[in-house]
């Protein structure tokens, strides 16, 4: 069960529409290292994980990544207001702008819808963990592509922000896999799988 | 400042405590999912519990429910009368 906060986990108030860094925020909404993705793949690796702290970890981390897509949707939404047709194609957010008008739907900047095959779930701990660490330093690789492509301060603030979580999470997976670990076989992690064998 | 301005200006730092005080917790909650025997974190967390309830509590009297469960009104429906956090600032 969830329950909506009627907040954001960090303020958007954009105060100059810029369609043109939308095109590019959007990845981080429906691209291959985006928050959506981002919360499925926590979300998904829970049900299995024979760790319960780490179970927790990844319901913790997948709800907010469910927030960090609520503050990307609102960057996107909020940069594409208030434009006229003319601005539209002049920011080059025309060829989105004809299947979509302004609402928010997920997918990467190249155009490519959103795709479950961006994210694994993969029923074995070790596994799962390290493409959890893999994911966060892309999504901070794609939020730093961000800071060389947007100069807006009321921008700039919220993907920093964003960024900084990524390298929180990736320290908390580590310090997750280290844990599962110390529950494994040290000798030889591979000596069984935690989430089949028995 | 005119009564108006005064409110607004309440909303704004309430709606600034609240994203802050939450932001505590949820970083301490993933602290404490990796580091379930820590007992600053501990401490801290249950300190920030505290002081959210009675800022959740002035934050809905003077702007709204900050979820459904604590949504209501005697002939209005509370929840969709505010502006939706996406929203731009007026």
């Amino acid at each position: 069960m969830w329950t909506y906060e009627k907040r954001l986990q960090c303020p958007v108030n954009i105060k100059k529409p810029d369609a043109r860094a939308a095109k590019v925020i959007i990845s981080q909404y429906g691209g291959p290292d985006g928050e959506l993705g981002a919360s499925m793949r926590y979300l998904s690796q829970r049900y299995t994980m024979p760790v319960r702290s780490v179970a927790g970890l990844l319901t913790d981390i997948g709800t907010e990544e469910l927030a960090h897509l609520e503050i990307v949707s609102a960057l996107v939404h909020q940069l594409t207001q208030g434009l006229s047709a003319d601005e539209i194609k002049a920011q080059g957010f025309d060829a989105y702008f004809v299947d979509h008008t302004t609402g928010v739907w997920p997918q990467a900047a190249s155009g490519t819808p959103f795709d479950a095959l961006c994210f694994a779930s993969k029923g074995d701990a070790i596994t799962d963990l390290h493409e959890d660490m893999a994911a966060e330093q892309k999504a901070r690789t794609t939020y730093d592509n961000i800071l060389r492509l947007v100069d807006d301060p009321d921008v700039l603030q919220v993907i920093r922000f964003l960024r900084e979580r990524e390298i929180v999470h990736f320290q908390r997976f580590g310090e997750a896999l280290e844990n599962v670990k110390d529950t494994l076989d040290r000798r030889n992690f591979y000596a069984f799988n935690p989430e089949f064998d028995k | 400042m005119n009564r108006t301005s005064d409110h607004a200006s309440q909303c704004r730092s309430l709606k600034k405590a609240l994203g802050e005080l939450s932001f505590t917790m949820d970083d301490l909650r993933i602290f404490l999912d990796t580091h379930p025997c820590d007992k600053n974190a501990l401490a801290m967390y249950d300190r920030a519990k505290t002081q959210r309830t009675q800022l959740v509590k002035r934050y809905e009297d003077a702007i709204g429910p900050v979820d459904f469960y604590s949504a209501g009104g005697t002939c209005n429906w509370n929840w969709v009368e505010q502006p939706w956090p996406w929203e731009k600032e007026e």
